[in-house]
């Protein structure tokens, strides 16, 4: 059996590098909207927007639309299983680069 | 009174300056606990002040106590201020530590009570913070122009 754990893929849902940057903001917030997530990952709106709904369609994201005064507010949220997902691919590339640590 | 007030007043200013521009994000509350021990450590350090005003009969902190409290009122704030500096990677907050020391230093040198020196402290620290933040907040206004609401549906 490979000491890479190479039996196994990374969840290709996660890894595109796109989807992992909202994935790793998110992963640290309650809840973001989307020029926050814009901001920080550096996406166009079209590329982030198309992600997102991809990221919500696997029901890792939860996207939600309020009003604050008379200004729209789109927020998106990491659900419970997009955070067990997110945990399992943080576990995947850590014990894949602590085994070449030891190499 | 003055944190709920404050605390509007920050969310109003986000809502218009900050939330259009570079967005809204909302971090996990600290727990209860961690509140618990800042608010016991807070508690202590006022109790601790009042009673040893109230025991050693100096309520304005004069003399060679007031100058221990001083220093150690200065040195902690500073330090509060260059460790918060160093986490968040601030300069300004740097700035702020630099001139509480610099102001306990004159009050130490002036024989100022302690009482008088938190004054010149507080005004220091007040007078740094409004220049810096004028400045950050200028530099922020400029770099960044309030986006319109998304496209994704």
């Amino acid at each position: 059996m490979s000491d890479f754990g190479f039996a196994v893929d990374p969840n290709r849902m996660i890894h595109e590098p796109a989807r992992l940057k909202i994935m790793a903001v998110l992963s640290v917030a309650d809840e973001a909207d989307f020029t926050y997530l814009m901001h920080e990952t550096e996406l166009t709106r079209g590329n982030l927007s198309v992600q997102m709904s991809r990221l919500e369609e696997a029901g890792y994201l939860k996207i939600s639309k309020r009003f604050v005064g008379k200004t729209p507010r789109t927020t998106a949220s990491i659900t419970s299983a997009g955070r067990a997902a997110f945990v399992e691919y943080r576990r995947y590339f850590t014990s894949l680069l602590n085994a070449t640590d030891k190499k | 009174m003055g944190f709920p007030v404050s605390a509007k007043v920050v969310r109003w200013v986000k809502d218009r300056i900050t939330h259009p521009r570079t967005g809204y994000v909302k971090y996990p509350e600290r727990s209860g606990k961690r509140r618990g021990v800042g608010a016991a450590i807070a508690l202590v350090m006022g109790v601790g002040i009042a009673l040893a005003a109230v025991l050693l009969d100096n309520e304005n902190f004069e003399g060679t106590l007031g100058y221990a409290a001083t220093a150690a009122a200065g040195g902690a704030l500073a330090a509060a201020l260059a460790v918060r500096a160093h986490k968040m990677s601030m300069t300004r907050f740097y700035l702020s530590a630099l001139t509480v020391a610099g102001g306990a230093a004159w009050s130490f040198a002036q024989g100022l009570s302690f009482i008088g020196a938190l004054g010149v402290m507080w005004l220091a620290l007040g007078c740094v913070s409004v220049i810096t933040g004028t400045i950050a907040l200028a530099a922020y206004l400029r770099k960044n122009t309030p986006q319109g609401e998304p496209l994704h549906e």
